[in-house]
């Protein structure tokens, strides 16, 4: 062991703690929640453009939560935990996108009716 | 509450009152049970008659060193892979005997002597236990126990994580053998087949055994992951390069990469399992709108990459074995470094093979198929170094040597079923026959051979002395014996057209091949016997076979050799200097095997704590009233989980300093043992002569 902190509030990620990022996260998020909700209730929308437009806003709320929220930027304090948020990226499209693959030529080929 | 439940409940006992209809007629339960009280009563009466209470208190069950914990997952791990054994001794008789229709039943069974549902329960059992409690605690204890050794560092990253860890995967092998003798186990198949483990299919309390089961322990392999990433990280010794980290060590990367993203995959397919059967969603009903095959997608997607955390750390043991009984450094670190982790990619895009058949088309197969080919690349550049390292090597058959070698020819085998399992068309006349399962038998064999080979290997490093030589061969031999007796009879069923999970055989002829099978079972149990008469004799006779120096095979490689046998607390004097990949290799060639380092400094180090075993006594208690449902015994447990937790955040005296005179003392104290027995010995490979490549010290 290299170094040894006597206090936890020395450690670096507490000392980058910061009222106006935490609040303008949850800020951010509560906003983003409405505007969806809004969409969604108002049904002005298409159903495939209500997806797309929901889906975008809660990929804004996700990358504005990782920023604000647990401060993932190139620091070195917190490279090593942007390296791996980055690195789930490509296991995130494997197991979604692709699932959604299967399981759309699934319904296709053994449902009745299928799309 | 929440669910239409059948059977008794109340608030207070929850299914408890389910129990007073149950009835303890079944002999096998009570022979487990007279067994399970005969072995544990032997524990505790010897505990206590020896006054070793104290003793396990303070020096085992409270504490954060790695070699410890790593060695108490071990004990775990053995203990439920022989309750494992005798599963699968279960099956295997029950299924020679309940061949055709004149085939005689006993103890209330039509055939045989295992009732449909018991033998569903047993095979069950046997593959949640044998992967997730057997095989899964044994790598996790020797990544804890070795990885620390090799990379040069004082204890884990964050060593009460550590042993978090691993009293929530005791409490997962609690839950396991409360539920032979409390209630009943999952009959649903270790992959927990949706829809049958819904409630309306399964109302017992058995899937939910299973449930919180897979979910502790998987949590434990999360916590577990994390913790050793950090390690290897940040924990390296001065000169240890990410590509100088050997080879044991970065297979044990691998395994924790794929364990840190796949586990909580599991977690969450559990959890909504938990919701559907507990508060009555329906993601995975097939009458409520659910879609049960997306059970099957989310848990392969943890499954398959399960599949590469288990194997990963076994060619890592391989990789360790050759090269120091072959005499020679490992053919192209590098490219086993690469092969490592493409086997971990990779193993995130093949998990639909295993239900090629689902119906989603070619096009969804083909890309599955080739995926799935495409391992045998990696695998392939493995099996060619082990190759090249005993190449024109010294190869010394000692018996580490032999179970490595032993897993490689294994290895051939099962790759090559495997490269036909990947073919869609063959499985769709393949497809749970016992030809997949005597595949994949076939590769947690590699995993086993490898396990007993790191076992031999290892355990001079841990104990101070070498394991029974003789026996271990005879160990092998019956091991190997019973390998090929049971499995090559069951691919050749397999391709008989025998299904897997049968309670009775309606084919005749194929009683020939299920009586050899039990002939290699009986080899089994005989292979066990003899570990357990090694084990035994090794301890008798420990001071006969005392391990002379640090190097215990005289051809070691790697850091952990660099240290006493056993290693103390602290692990190593002064923080080595790395130089080479094959550190102990390097430092053999340049003479430079003296433990003693040129100054000692003051060694920053973690104190004992009953935390994270009361923790663990929370998540248990929580679990089995969970499983029968009482609620408000679950909510204490949540209070009293979240209360140990604020405590320990409170604490503040959870490490101390060994200051460097004492330290020094300490190591004096060792190394004078060290050479008092070196005098003993001509083989000493320290400051006092040449390494001798030939002889062998213990013979």
């Amino acid at each position: 062991m290299a170094h040894h902190q006597s206090s936890p509030i020395d450690h670096p990620e507490i000392q980058s703690a910061s009222t106006l990022q935490y609040v303008s996260a949850f800020v951010l998020g509560l906003a983003l929640m409405i505007v969806s909700c809004i969409i969604t209730l108002g049904g002005g929308l298409s159903q495939s453009s209500t997806l797309t437009w929901i889906g975008i806003l809660a990929l804004i709320a996700v990358v504005g939560q990782l920023y604000l929220l647990f401060k993932l930027d190139l620091s070195k304090t917190m490279i090593w935990h942007t390296v791996s948020a980055v690195l789930t990226i490509p296991l995130v499209f494997i197991s979604i996108v692709v699932t959604m693959w299967m399981f759309q030529y699934l319904e296709m080929r053994v449902m009745v009716g299928g799309s | 509450m929440f669910m239409n439940l059948q059977g008794p409940w109340d608030p207070l006992f929850g299914r408890l009152p389910m129990l007073l209809d149950l009835q303890y007629n079944n002999p096998w339960i009570m022979f487990a049970f007279a067994l399970v009280v005969l072995g544990g009563g032997t524990v505790v009466a010897a505990l206590t008659y020896y006054k070793l209470w104290g003793w396990l208190w303070r020096d085992w069950l409270t504490t954060v060193d790695h070699k410890k914990i790593g060695i108490m997952y071990i004990i775990i791990g053995l203990v439920m892979l022989f309750r494992g054994f005798f599963e699968a001794a279960m099956i295997r008789t029950h299924q020679a005997m309940a061949v055709g229709p004149d085939s005689p039943g006993i103890l209330g069974a039509a055939h045989g002597y295992l009732t449909p549902f018991h033998i569903s329960e047993i095979f069950t059992v046997h593959g949640t236990l044998m992967i997730l409690l057997a095989v899964t605690p044994i790598l996790v204890g020797f990544m804890n126990l070795i990885v620390p050794l090799q990379i040069g560092a004082r204890d884990m990253a964050y060593p009460f994580l550590n042993a978090v860890g691993l009293w929530l995967t005791a409490m997962a092998a609690g839950l396991c053998m409360v539920s032979l003798f409390v209630g009943s186990f999952s009959h649903a198949g270790w992959v927990g087949l949706t829809p049958l483990t819904e409630l309306d299919h399964s109302p017992g309390v058995g899937v939910d055994y299973w449930i919180w089961i897979l979910q502790i322990s998987s949590i434990a392999s999360t916590v577990g992951a994390v913790n050793l990433i950090a390690t290897m990280l940040k924990m390296r010794a001065p000169g240890m390069s990410l590509m100088r980290m050997p080879i044991f060590s970065w297979t044990a990367m691998g395994t924790n990469i794929i364990a840190l993203t796949s586990f909580p995959l599991l977690t969450v397919a559990i959890a909504l399992l938990t919701l559907d059967r507990y508060v009555g969603t329906h993601f995975f009903t097939a009458d409520g709108g659910g879609n049960f095959m997306m059970y099957t997608n989310l848990f392969w997607l943890w499954g398959h990459p399960e599949v590469y955390f288990v194997v990963l750390p076994a060619f890592g043991f391989i990789s360790e074995i050759i090269p120091t009984f072959s005499e020679k450094p490992l053919f192209n670190h590098t490219s086993m470094i690469f092969a490592t982790m493409m086997i971990a990619g990779v193993s995130w895009l093949v998990w639909l093979h295993h239900f090629f058949i689902m119906g989603s088309g070619p096009q969804v197969n083909t890309f599955f198929s080739i995926a799935t080919m495409l391992v045998g690349i990696p695998t392939g550049v493995k099996v060619f170094n082990w190759a090249f390292t005993m190449f024109r090597g010294r190869v010394r058959l000692e018996t580490p040597m032999l179970w490595a070698l032993g897993s490689v020819l294994l290895l051939i085998g099962g790759g090559m079923t495997g490269m036909m399992l990947a073919i869609p068309a063959i499985n769709y006349v393949s497809h749970n026959s016992v030809f997949v399962v005597a595949h994949f038998h076939n590769m947690f064999l590699i995993i086993a051979f490898a396990i007993f080979g790191a076992v031999t290997y290892w355990w001079p490093k841990a104990f101070g002395f070498y394991l029974d030589e003789k026996l271990g061969k005879i160990f092998f031999w019956l091991f190997w014996g019973g390998s090929v007796f049971v499995f090559v009879p069951m691919y050749a069923l397999g391709f008989l057209g025998m299904t897997r999970r049968l309670d009775y055989i309606a084919h005749p002829s194929w009683w020939p091949l299920l009586m050899l099978e039990v002939v290699g079972i009986a080899l089994y149990a005989a292979s066990v016997a003899a570990f357990v008469l090694q084990v035994y004799v090794s301890i008798r006779d420990r001071e006969k076979n005392r391990v002379r120096t640090s190097d215990a095979w005289e051809t070691s490689r790697s850091l952990e050799w660099a240290t006493h046998c056993p290693p103390p607390f602290y692990n190593f004097g002064a923080t080595p200097i790395v130089h080479s990949n094959d550190e102990w290799a390097w430092r053999r060639e340049h003479r430079l095997t003296t433990l003693k380092p040129e100054n000692y400094s003051d060694t920053h180090m973690p104190k004992n704590t009953a935390v994270p075993i009361v923790l663990g006594f929370f998540v248990g208690l929580f679990s089995i009233a969970a499983v029968w449902r009482v609620w408000w015994v679950m909510g204490l447990c949540v209070i009293g989980m979240i209360a140990t937790l604020i405590f320990r955040a409170f604490q503040k005296d959870v490490d101390y300093v060994i200051p460097a005179d004492e330290m020094e003392a300490m190591e004096r104290e060792k190394l004078d043992q060290i050479d008092h027995r070196a005098q003993d010995s001509a083989q000493q490979t320290g400051e006092m002569g040449e390494p001798e490549i030939d002889g062998h010290a213990h013979g």
